[in-house]
């Protein structure tokens, strides 16, 4: 059924302003938008803000005494009403991203937290092992985890269980650009979520973003798809549009699919022409 | 005192007054993931023309999610008693009737009459927890059953999520507890006296018995006690909010239908057997995965028409008296009287003769992961 | 004092405190969690963390990341 917003304890005020919450905190944006990849400082706090985004995924790394031109982050901590969630990328077991996140926090200040721990480093595709006894230590220490998962609808349950404040299952490869390859374990998904559904990952085409809303997912994370884009400012603009309409598409409904069924040469439902009680 | 229904039921807002269109069925039948809004629409007079695409989809539907298949159970009741004051029942505690409940060397006479017939699957009746029978006693029922059958189900009370653990240690897979109408006006006025008369604690008593690690659950509603509507989208939402907090275990719906002219009963709100087989349909394109059962009190031209049209689980043969099968002729009235008296021979042939093969044994309980093992 | 500061071998000039050592080493400003020895030093305790011969400074901070 199309996500029927009571269903994760909704009030009729987010319904009406079609805001989203994860983990107790409200979001108008649907657009997620990480930071790695750009080219400059000013690119990336450009396409932020043409995004819209209102979640900004951040790596921690062990640096020293940045200089000034490097510093990719400095301005973006001026940009009002951003919540930076730090992912714990590079992590390749929980414990190490379990350190990370804590770290994470640290610098923070905020309990988000992406739990992304890819020890494959050709494919990157999430450990699930790993990704879930991590995700289940630190949503037990207060962190609102958002975990970077393997599109699995059992795993998803899983996750959902031990206290995950949203899922974040992968479209396709990071940085592939296959789009949502992982459509249909995403509508297994989608049914029983209890928790928000954020498509991360492969996504290359603002109409991609735009399917995964119409499909019912409450939010997209790209990062790749914009700053590998020609013009990532423009880029990130076109996503906002894109993830806006999917999301006007998924709260107006669709048409059905056209093919009507052919009827049958004699009716099944002949026997109820005879009179019964 | 009118109990409040809990928002994750309410079903209000998909039941806004305003009449469904042949255009708001067209859009419920290509629908891809169809939900409360969908089942209204098909539920609706619009789409009363649709009847034979709704079997039709029904059809495929249970076919690509059961094969060409009917699960077989067989009831069987242990005992009568009841204190409960159920408007619409000939055994409420101030109608005379004959009370008794079968004694374990009685039960374990009529479980091997069933196992005889072929049954693998048995459900185990009773009414509301008496002195006579009570926990204990279902519980001791249980472990007879389990002994012999793959598959034991209970239907019951309401019991404590701690009983339901018992049980389901016992050998019990399957919890059956109908709400019977989930309106709430209708259910305290139905309800007289009586344990019964507690809508909440009925309406959660699935929950707990999933909690407690039990594998399925039936939910039902008795047609004809309400708006027929309201009670599919309520058995909707409730299945939904199972589904979403147990993900680990599964459902059956059951829409038993009011006898018409039982226990001195008149259903306020009658379905004829059009409206049994448009909410059958129905609930199968909205749940295409969920069994959906058909009893004996439907006539048999009735049931070898919805066998496979979203039925796909049903009983024969039945014996809805207590110590029933041990009897010549099946002995009962008003709501229990079986309409479809066919032994399991005739009935199975049937369903051959319609492309269907009942499926007697669906589940090993060798892999059952407790210390009782059914020997099967 | 020798330190190892971010895995590198570290001459430290100033080591009396974290403070210190961050003023020596030019990192102020932007946000920087500093773990001595696996413990994060809290940013309330910095100026009174004093550093011992071959203590394990490693600094962490946002780097740009998807």
């Amino acid at each position: 059924m199309t996500r029927e917003s009571e269903e994760k304890g909704m009030d009729r005020q987010d319904k009406a302003q079609d805001e989203w919450v994860v983990g107790g905190h409200r979001f108008s944006s649907r657009l997620l938008m990480g930071t790695g990849k750009f080219q400059d400082a000013e690119t990336m706090v450009g396409a932020i803000m043409a995004s819209g985004a209102q979640i900004v995924t951040v790596a921690l790394r062990r640096v020293g005494r940045i200089v000034q031109e490097d510093d990719m982050l400095g301005p973006l901590g001026e940009l009002k009403g951003i919540t930076l969630m730090p992912n714990t990328s590079g992590a390749r077991n929980a414990s190490e991203a379990i350190r990370a996140a804590r770290l994470g926090r640290e610098l923070c200040g905020s309990p988000f937290v992406k739990v992304e721990i890819h020890p494959n480093p050709h494919h990157l595709m999430p450990d699930p092992i790993e990704t879930f006894e991590a995700a289940r230590i630190l949503a037990a220490e207060g962190f609102v985890v958002m975990p970077y998962m393997p599109a699995d609808p059992v795993l998803a349950k899983r996750l959902e269980d031990v206290g995950c404040a949203s899922l974040m299952p992968l479209g396709s490869a990071i940085g592939s650009g296959r789009g949502l390859a992982t459509a249909e374990m995403l509508r297994l998904i989608l049914r029983d979520a209890r928790i928000p559904v954020i498509v991360d990952a492969g996504l290359r085409s603002p109409s991609e973003a735009a399917a995964a809303l119409e499909m019912g997912c409450d939010a997209v994370l790209v990062n790749s798809a914009v700053a590998a884009s020609g013009d990532p400012i423009a880029m990130a603009a076109a996503f906002a549009q894109a993830v806006g309409a999917g999301r006007n598409a998924h709260r107006a409904g669709l048409m059905p699919q056209g093919g009507g069924t052919a009827l049958a040469t004699s009716p099944l439902t002949a026997f109820l022409s005879v009179e019964g009680q | 005192m009118t109990p409040q229904m809990p928002a994750w039921l309410d079903p209000s807002p998909w039941l806004d007054g305003r009449g469904s269109t042949p255009a708001d069925v067209e859009r419920a039948l290509g629908c891809d993931a169809p939900g409360p809004r969908e089942l209204a629409a098909l539920l609706s007079p619009a789409a009363h023309p649709y009847m034979e695409v709704m079997a039709q989809r029904a059809r495929d539907l249970t076919r690509r999610h059961f094969g060409r298949t009917i699960s077989m159970y067989a009831p069987l009741y242990l005992a009568n008693y009841c204190t409960n004051g159920c408007a619409y029942c000939g055994f409420a505690s101030d109608r005379v009737q004959p009370r008794r409940r079968l004694e374990p060397p009685e039960v374990e006479e009529e479980l091997a009459m069933l196992k005889e017939m072929g049954f693998e699957e048995v459900l185990l009746l009773t009414g509301e927890r008496t002195s006579h029978a009570g926990f204990d006693y279902l519980l001791e029922c249980v472990s007879l059953a389990a002994q012999r059958f793959h598959a034991v189900g209970i239907e019951a009370f309401p019991m404590t999520a701690r009983e339901y653990a018992l049980l389901a240690e016992a050998g019990c897979s399957g919890v059956t507890i109908y709400q019977e109408t989930y309106d709430p006006r209708q259910y305290d006025r139905l309800h007289r006296w009586g344990p019964k008369k507690d809508y909440l604690d009925r309406l959660d008593a699935p929950a707990r018995a999933m909690e407690a690690g039990m594998r399925t659950v039936g939910l039902g509603v008795l047609l004809g006690l309400s708006d027929p509507v309201f009670d599919a989208v309520c058995l909707l939402r409730h299945a939904a909010h199972l589904q979403r907090n147990h993900w680990k275990s599964g459902i059956t719906l059951s829409f038993p239908r009011l006898r018409p002219q039982a226990g001195n009963f008149a259903a306020t709100f009658p379905v004829d057997e059009a409206g049994l087989a448009r909410l059958v349909f129905a609930v199968r394109i909205v749940l295409p995965d969920v069994p959906l059962l058909l009893s004996t009190r439907e006539r048999p031209e009735f049931r070898d028409g919805m066998a496979g049209l979203g039925i796909s689980k049903m009983s024969a043969a039945s014996r809805t008296s207590v110590g029933g099968y041990g009897e010549a002729e099946t002995a009962t009235e008003g709501q229990f009287e079986v309409s479809d008296k066919r032994g399991v021979p005739e009935f199975c042939s049937m369903l051959r003769s319609r492309g269907l093969e009942p499926v007697f044994k669906n589940w090993d309980s060798v892999f059952r992961d407790s210390s009782v093992r059914g020997h099967g | 004092m020798k330190l190892i500061v971010n895995g590198a071998a570290y001459e430290a000039k100033r080591p009396e405190s974290v403070t210190a050592l961050l003023e020596e080493m030019g990192i102020g400003g932007r946000p920087v969690v500093v773990v001595l020895n696996d413990e994060v030093v809290p940013a309330s305790s910095r100026s009174t963390c004093g550093l011992r011969e071959g203590d394990c400074v490693d600094l962490f901070r946002l780097v740009g990341g998807g």
